[in-house]
């Protein structure tokens, strides 16, 4: 049997470069693993919608129904969240929900890279959402967006206190919405990596891992799709801020 | 009609097409984002957004430790103030729905 050096549980978000390309600027821009399941993920949900949106009978089938589903999900999140006015935003969440989503579910199958593990990747969603809806703001209420940072009624005295207090957590918005979805990610994986070496690790008596692992990948399913939701729900309450300023 | 009447009662037709595009749901049980991780995480993201803040105001002004320490602080708050803020839009979009 040949000696492999045992596979660390961080080996699974190695970048391995595949395609070669030259540099752009000083950066390198070669297509990664992490860019094909980027591109899987957005060729899977131009399939989904695709299918979906040929038949257009009265009566859905099942690929009809569940792009219908998806749309009408999403619509009803920002509605809820962001209000009417947040209307012509649905497009651009429903893109980055099923752009999240569909890659949290790839990370879940054997053998593949979970894009959304990286925090390069979240911090850029998140970095543009952040600079997207503070310009948003701005361009809606003009400087009067600022009075964000002191709310009405507040004692005039406290000002400056409040002021930074506010602008900080502010600021912590992009930080809090990248790394949650990153360190979910992340966790659920090498956990499953850890508990995957104990059931070689026991010999006969890894069923037990091995059970406890078939319960985790349940949970790490369920986490994907909950961690997408959570960051499409934040997403439509910091456009609301900027919409409507409370 | 008279013109106020008309034009008033466009706005409401206009309001009420606006509103039923959307398919008009009630809103769903789970839980919006105050799971234990995530108001942990909130702490965290404040303090160290202000330390990052901090750190670079300090390395611009030279004034060693000072900002660093305030801005630290003033992060935490930010943390609380974030965590608090979160746990009050869940309970109040709970009493929201009983209505």
């Amino acid at each position: 049997m040949s000696a492999e050096a045992a596979h660390s549980p961080m080996h699974q978000f190695e970048i391995q470069t595949l395609i070669p390309l030259p540099q752009l600027m000083g950066y390198d821009i070669s297509f990664t693993n992490s860019s094909l399941f980027m591109v899987i993920a957005v060729g899977l949900c131009m399939l989904i919608f695709t299918l979906g949106s040929r038949q257009r009978s009265m009566v859905p089938g099942r690929m009809q129904s569940l792009a219908e589903m998806l749309y009408e999900f999403i619509a009803t999140t920002v509605k809820d969240n962001a209000g009417l006015e947040g209307k012509k935003y649905v497009p651009f969440i429903f893109s980055v929900f099923m752009f999240v989503v569909l890659c949290n579910l790839l990370g879940m199958v054997p053998f593949s890279f979970t894009v959304t593990s990286h925090i390069i990747v979240t911090f850029a969603m998140a970095a543009c959402i952040f600079i997207g809806v503070t310009l948003i703001g701005f361009a809606r209420h003009g400087l009067h967006f600022l009075h964000l940072f002191l709310p009405e009624g507040s004692p005039m005295w406290l000002a400056p206190f409040i002021i930074v207090i506010e602008l900080f957590s502010y600021l912590s918005r992009p930080v809090s919405l990248s790394i949650r979805l990153a360190a979910n990610m992340m966790a659920g994986h090498i956990l499953l990596k850890v508990l995957a070496g104990f059931v070689v690790a026991m010999g006969v008596f890894g069923f037990v891992p091995f059970s406890l692992l078939t319960l985790l990948i349940g949970f790490e399913l369920f986490v994907a799709l909950l961690q997408a939701y959570i960051f499409t729900v934040l997403t439509c309450v910091y456009l609301n801020d900027a919409l409507n300023m409370h | 009609m008279s013109d106020e009447k008309l034009s008033s009662l466009e706005d409401k037709i206009r309001k009420a097409r606006d509103e039923s595009t959307l398919i008009d749901k009630p809103k769903n049980d789970e839980n919006k984002g105050l799971n234990p991780y995530s108001a942990g995480l909130e702490l965290v993201a404040g303090t160290g957004v202000g330390g990052f803040i901090g750190y670079y105001l300090d390395n611009l002004l030279a004034t060693k430790p000072l900002f660093f320490i305030v801005c630290l602080l003033l992060g935490s708050a930010a943390g609380i103030l974030n965590t608090v803020r979160q746990a009050l839009r869940d309970t109040k979009e709970e009493s929201k729905k009983q209505d």
